[in-house]
């Protein structure tokens, strides 16, 4: 009897082993599964390095000879729409974050479209290039060609003879995430420039300085709390604090980058010192009593011994830095705002790739194939991260350290 | 090694089985209405719920029919698309023909009937500046009067139009206009007018800053779409001398009355939003009136004759 119940109990528990691997397995397979289905289509150069903001251009027709084109056949392309009428032709597509657009995809070299005067204050002369995109056009007297109805209506409208064009609307292509790329890049950059050497010597004075007396665990149990603390409290010191702070001491009017890095550092600060500690606590006591036999002091042996050996440690903290750097979202609202921008500056606000996403999925209706891709590019980023963490780890213990 | 073979092929057997087809169901008139909404947050629920007369469930999920779904706006849509039994509701710029739009009280959700009032399942688009002499300096305070001037216009419509949204006012287009604005005839690309409130808003807020750019001056323009509740806090109410102030926020409600202080000139609607009840493409049901969707979304309907014959 007794035997049979031990084995009912080993088989629940070895079941449970497989059934929580199996779940855990299949949940994190999922995301990556969705994300890459989701997020692949949208994939492009351009993206990457692309505005967000299109450059929006307003003009009028310069000259308004009727002319016959003789236009090069389209008639293997799809969803191509011939204007004779000025010697263009229009082509339904999408643009880099995969919103519906009229797209120019030829225009004849003595199409009226290559000579518009600009409305613009300060600029005069403005031509159309193959791969901008048609906003609108607005006619006398007529309803105005939108962009929205497509490419087929648009050209229909434009080619009728009865319509006299008034103002043209269009701009370049945009959609891309270079902007937000950068800021990203900046966010980790003075991050950890401001992050690491505070958390390193933090860590060293609790583990080679301090004696372990009750205020030194009391400090230690506060930064560990700090650790789990969710990042929208973070925001809330980042807006009280950092952004007035920064607007005082630098030329910057509202939130602002600076202000983000402080943050993210107070973010990751925990994390540092934690991990840092931990590798500092592995160097073996010996080493310390050697140094010090030796005749070097205690700043000798902490900063020429014991630090080069925990540097695979510190490798590690960074790296785990970098990674709660580019996920961060909530506190970021806060103190680097939601306005995605495509010239940097680090006294402005702007848009790290996380907040990029938010912003896309609360538009209406959400972007979910670009926020995809975009979580398809930071799941990259934090791969290689990890990738490099183990690369250098391995590298450095290779050399005897 | 074994193990994870064995692991792997069990999920990969475990994912088919999930894709199989469903055995077929009851007859339609025997099918459980599945009712989908969105969370509380949404400007659309809002609108939604106060449009069919049941505005008890606007931010009050516990009054709904039990067992409905939240959703998000694509979560819906894809619903639909699927979902025989479903009904959920989306707005009238998502709606193509992978799902069928219903008509309310009769009247098909197109953009004539909106402007023409006979579409009544709609919300505003409106938008609140900051008040006269609140300006950093006169530069700011001409841009944002031209920006709502040129919102007004016919080509402030176009955009609004081409974003998804129909317009209230038609005053004429930007190039008769533009002299009643000076401002507009200098370089402003110096100065940034920012904008911000409501994240339903965003996209023609967006396509509204691009357009205006280059017809006034070539002025830079900043969209920090955060929440309808921030259009008035930014502007009029407590942070609008704060690190996020804002020249003009959008709202995809009307203000309510704790943010009415202002002058009655700072407020302006610029547009309507249709809200359009969704079915899957095989319903046979045509259209809901007010009474219908109020007795669905309640639970008083719960299968789909209920609809049909009563």
């Amino acid at each position: 009897m007794n035997n049979r119940k031990i084995k009912f109990s080993e088989i629940f528990l070895n079941g449970s082993v497989f059934l929580s691997t199996f779940l855990s397995v299949l949940a994190l397979g999922l995301i990556f599964f969705y994300v890459i289905s989701r997020g692949t289509d949208l994939i492009s150069w351009e993206l990457f390095t692309g505005n967000y903001h299109a450059r929006n251009y307003i003009a009028e027709f310069a000259d308004l000879e009727e002319k016959t084109y003789t236009m090069p056949d389209f008639s293997g392309d799809e969803e191509v729409y011939i204007v004779s009428r000025y010697g263009i032709a229009l082509k339904q597509d999408f643009d880099l974050a995969g919103n519906g657009v009229i797209k120019v995809h030829y225009v004849h070299p003595q199409s009226p479209f290559n000579q518009m005067y600009s409305k613009e204050v300060g600029s005069d002369v403005v031509d159309l290039d193959a791969g901008m995109i048609f906003q609108r056009i607005s006619y006398i007297d007529h309803p105005t060609s939108l962009s929205r109805n497509g490419a087929e209506r648009f050209a229909s409208e434009l080619n009728d003879p009865q319509r006299e064009v008034f103002e043209i609307f269009f701009s370049d292509l945009g959609g891309g995430i270079r902007g937000s790329i950068i800021t990203t890049l900046y966010l980790i950059f003075m991050t950890l420039i401001i992050a690491v050497p505070f958390g390193v010597l933090t860590a060293i004075f609790f583990n080679e300085f301090s004696s372990n007396n009750w205020m030194t665990k009391l400090m230690r149990n506060f930064i560990e709390t700090l650790t789990g603390v969710p990042s929208i409290i973070y925001g809330l010191l980042g807006i009280t604090v950092f952004v007035p702070l920064t607007i005082r001491l630098t030329p910057a009017v509202n939130s602002n980058l600076i202000a983000g890095a402080l943050t993210l550092s107070v973010i990751i600060l925990p994390t540092i010192i934690r991990t840092t500690e931990e590798s500092l606590r592995v160097v073996p006591d010996d080493h310390r009593a050697a140094s010090l036999a030796l005749g070097a002091n205690k700043t000798q042996t902490t900063f020429k011994v014991v630090l080069p050996q925990a540097l695979p440690g510190i490798l590690t903290a960074t790296f785990l830095g970098i990674g709660r750097i580019i996920g961060e979202s909530a506190a970021l609202i806060f103190v680097l705002g939601a306005a995605v921008k495509d010239r940097i500056n680090i006294y402005e606000p702007s848009t790290s790739l996380a907040v990029h996403i938010w912003s896309m999925m609360t538009d209406e209706p959400a972007n979910i194939a670009l926020s995809s891709t975009i979580a398809l590019l930071i799941l990259a980023i934090v791969l290689i991260i990890n990738v490099s963490v183990k690369l250098s780890v391995y590298l450095l213990s290779k050399k005897g350290l | 090694m074994k193990k994870s073979i064995f692991l792997l092929s069990l999920i990969f057997v475990l994912a088919l089985a999930a894709c199989s087809p469903t055995p077929q169901g009851p007859k339609f008139e025997e099918e459980k209405i599945n009712v989908y909404t969105r969370d509380t947050t949404s400007g659309t629920r809002d609108g939604f719920m106060r449009g069919i007369g049941f505005a008890d469930a606007s931010a009050n999920d516990s009054v709904l029919v039990a067992g409905f779904i939240t959703a998000d706006n694509n979560a819906i849509m894809n619903a639909m698309a699927t979902d025989k039994a479903g009904i959920g509701y989306v707005s009238l710029s998502s709606v193509n023909n992978t799902i069928k739009a219903l008509k309310f009280e009769g009247v098909a959700a197109t953009e004539e009937n909106v402007l023409n009032n006979t579409y009544k399942l709609k919300r505003p688009f409106v938008m609140m500046r900051r008040v006269d002499g609140d300006y950093l300096n006169d530069t700011e305070y001409q841009l944002t009067l031209a920006f709502l001037a040129y919102v007004a216009s016919n080509d402030g419509a176009d955009v609004i139009a081409n974003a998804g949204a129909t317009a209230t006012s038609r005053t004429g287009t930007w190039a008769s206009q533009v002299s009643n604005h000076p401002v507009c005839a200098q370089d402003n690309s110096a100065v940034t007018l920012k904008f911000g409130g409501s994240d339903s808003v965003q996209k023609i807020a967006e396509a509204l800053s691009a357009a205006f750019s280059p017809a006034c001056g070539n002025v830079k323009t900043e969209n920090d779409h955060t929440g309808s509740g921030d259009a008035h806090k930014r502007t009029q109410g407590g942070e609008k001398d704060g690190v996020n102030y804002k020249h003009i926020g959008y709202s995809s409600r009307f203000f309510r009355d704790a943010e009415l202080s202002g002058p009655e000139a700072t407020r302006t609607q610029m547009a309507w939003d249709a809200i359009v009840a969704i079915v899957h493409k095989d319903n046979p049901v045509d259209g809901l009136t007010a009474e219908q969707l109020t007795k669905i979304y309640k639970g008083e309907y719960t299968l789909w004759g209920d609809v049909i014959t009563k």
